[in-house]
């Protein structure tokens, strides 16, 4: 079973359609995070998925349910919102124990004390949330969004108001949450970087539809962003002759380095037939490594639509 | 991890209402004064009707020592409502609420208690207990009745409350639906007083009967025969019809409510 599925969700806000048919599916034991720019629509997805929106069209199931007014559905899930609102004047330590309360945890004084040491917190748990640094804040919202140990945590641009110090810590924290307790995460973002540190699988939003979904080896293959990357001294000369090598799906030059994509199966081939090349044609090669693109690449090629090199 | 969840929506109920309650009365100085503001006015009347101890003069001061504080009591219930619902989804906070594992009714029952429900009962405290200080006698032998007069003074905040949080929900602003709360409530004071100036006006009863389920107060005027708005001859009712109309009243205020709790449960998304 997948922890959510969207089947051809539509949903408008007035005049402004936000998902047009979006279809997706968010495996169980994953990070998944889903990309787009500013208004593709990864927003109105997650609360969607959370149950605060409704679709005007398609299914949406969280855990197998309807997640609109389910608590037994909402008690599995964490969330973090990006710009996190909680009561102003109560101590943070105070409103983790009612949540901890709403979610039934037992003992919770002593899950609050161990979350807040989490994300540390602890030092300022006396502090009203009022008087809270936004990076405080996003920290009170993940322990809020762990305080029961949940099976997903759902968390749109976690790291929107943070320092790179905080985020750098944020994102560890989360990838040590997903190592060592199995927690599964969604994270909408568009801070690509970051995305890359810690995603397993991804889905590309544009426009209110998906362009792109799976793994992150699987969409590079698809997407052709495999490739060896060869240096030599010459390489205009030798992408003149490596483009005529039978099983080249696609070839291009950057600097003094030539971009090669290969069909599946040729890779080891490659290695043998590019010193050949090289040597019949008098270029010194200076390496030959297997490349695989960044993310921005992917995200450029799959929302764009160009090549990146 | 060596803790459990065990999930219990009574519990969770409950201690929403905690969260809810401890941050709209932090400082309840407004709900205080206006508690004690209605309990001195109150007080403040007898001598004006020589502490007669019949039912009639007791539902004539009543009426005429509450009107101020029940006008505070609305404006309460207004600013209670405007910041506590349309306030909290404009802020982001009722999405925060909308995805702990709380039922949204729930969270709607919640709210009305913590916003409508509180002011109006300190209000009927603050009347009873006045009243039961002031008018022993009359509260000895007429409890009952004592009872459901200050239950039809205190019914319109209900109505009103209902009407200022179906606005809320639409508008989700804190200070325009403060400000339409309070320009709602003239509004509903104006259209009744026009309402039984042109009843009296015309001899057309049916005005008055459909403003006994307004103000279900006006029909206990009726059955005691009152004679505070001399400009309107107010039908004779038996106390039955006059009941049944306070029960018309309360019923129309829990149509209202189920019609804005069916919208929060069903279609309601946190902006």
């Amino acid at each position: 079973m997948s922890i959510a599925e969207c089947k051809n969700v539509t949903k408008r806000f007035g005049k402004i359609t936000a998902l047009r048919g979006l279809s997706l599916t968010i495996p169980k034991n994953s990070f998944f995070g889903i990309i787009g720019p500013n208004g593709a629509g990864k927003t109105t997805t997650l609360r969607i998925i959370l149950g605060l929106l409704r679709p005007d069209e398609g299914e949406v199931m969280l855990y197998g349910e309807d997640p609109w007014d389910n608590p037994r559905v909402k008690a599995m899930v964490g969330v973090l919102h990006e710009n996190p609102v909680y009561p102003l004047y109560i101590s943070c330590e105070r409103y983790l124990l009612h949540v901890a309360r709403i979610y039934g945890v037992e003992k919770p004084e002593i899950r609050v004390t161990e979350v807040l040491k989490l994300v540390e917190l602890y030092e300022a748990r006396s502090r009203l949330i009022k008087a809270l640094s936004a990076g405080m804040l996003q920290r009170l919202g993940l322990a809020q969004a762990l305080i029961h140990m949940p099976k997903l945590v759902i968390a749109d641009e976690p790291t929107s108001n943070l320092d790179p110090l905080a985020r750098a810590r944020l994102l560890n924290l989360m990838r040590q949450l997903r190592e060592d307790e199995g927690v599964d995460f969604i994270v909408s973002s568009h801070i690509l970087p970051e995305l890359a540190r810690v995603c397993e699988k991804v889905a590309f939003v544009s426009e209110g539809e998906i362009k792109a979904a799976g793994s992150l080896e699987e969409l590079y293959k698809q997407f052709g962003l495999t490739m060896f990357r060869v240096s030599s001294d010459a390489p205009r000369k030798l992408l003149a002759e490596l483009v005529e090598l039978p099983y080249i799906e696609g070839i291009t030059m950057t600097g003094f380095e030539v971009l090669v994509k290969v069909k599946e199966g040729f890779e080891q081939q490659f290695y043998s037939d590019v010193a050949e090349v090289a040597k019949k044609v008098g270029v010194k090669l200076f390496g030959v490594d297997f490349k695989v693109a960044s993310l921005e690449e992917l995200y450029r090629r799959v929302i764009v639509g160009g090549f990146s090199s | 991890m060596d803790f459990q969840v065990k999930y219990s929506r009574f519990r969770s109920l409950l201690e929403f209402l905690s969260i809810d309650l401890s941050m709209a009365y932090r400082f309840p100085l407004a709900e205080i004064y206006a508690a004690l503001y209605t309990f001195f006015l109150v007080v403040s009347a007898i001598p004006q009707f020589g502490g007669v101890s019949s039912l009639i003069v007791f539902f004539a001061y009543l009426y005429f020592a509450t009107i101020l504080p029940k006008f505070i009591t609305n404006i309460l219930i207004a600013k209670n409502v405007a910041y506590g619902f349309a306030g909290e989804i404009e802020r982001g906070l009722m999405q925060t609420y909308l995805t702990y594992p709380i039922k949204r009714l729930d969270i709607f029952v919640v709210k009305v208690f913590t916003c409508i429900l509180v002011p109006y009962f300190y209000f009927i405290f603050s009347l009873l207990l006045a009243s039961y200080l002031l008018y022993f006698e009359v509260f000895e032998i007429y409890g009952s009745q004592v009872l459901l007069l200050i239950i039809s003074v205190a019914g319109p905040c209900i109505l009103f409350g209902a009407i200022i949080t179906a606005a809320s929900l639409f508008i989700r602003r804190g200070g325009a639906s403060l400000g339409l709360g309070i320009a709602a409530y003239f509004t509903i004071a104006i259209l009744e007083m026009a309402m039984l100036y042109f009843a009296g006006a015309t001899r057309r009863y049916e005005y008055i009967l459909a403003l006994f389920v307004l103000e279900p107060y006006l029909a206990f005027a009726s059955h005691y025969g009152s004679t505070f708005m001399p400009f309107v001859h107010l039908p004779s009712i038996t106390f039955e019809e006059a009941a049944s109309y306070l029960i018309a009243h309360y019923f129309l205020s829990f149509i209202v409510f189920a019609v804005i709790a069916f919208y929060f449960i069903r279609r309601f998304e946190p902006t």
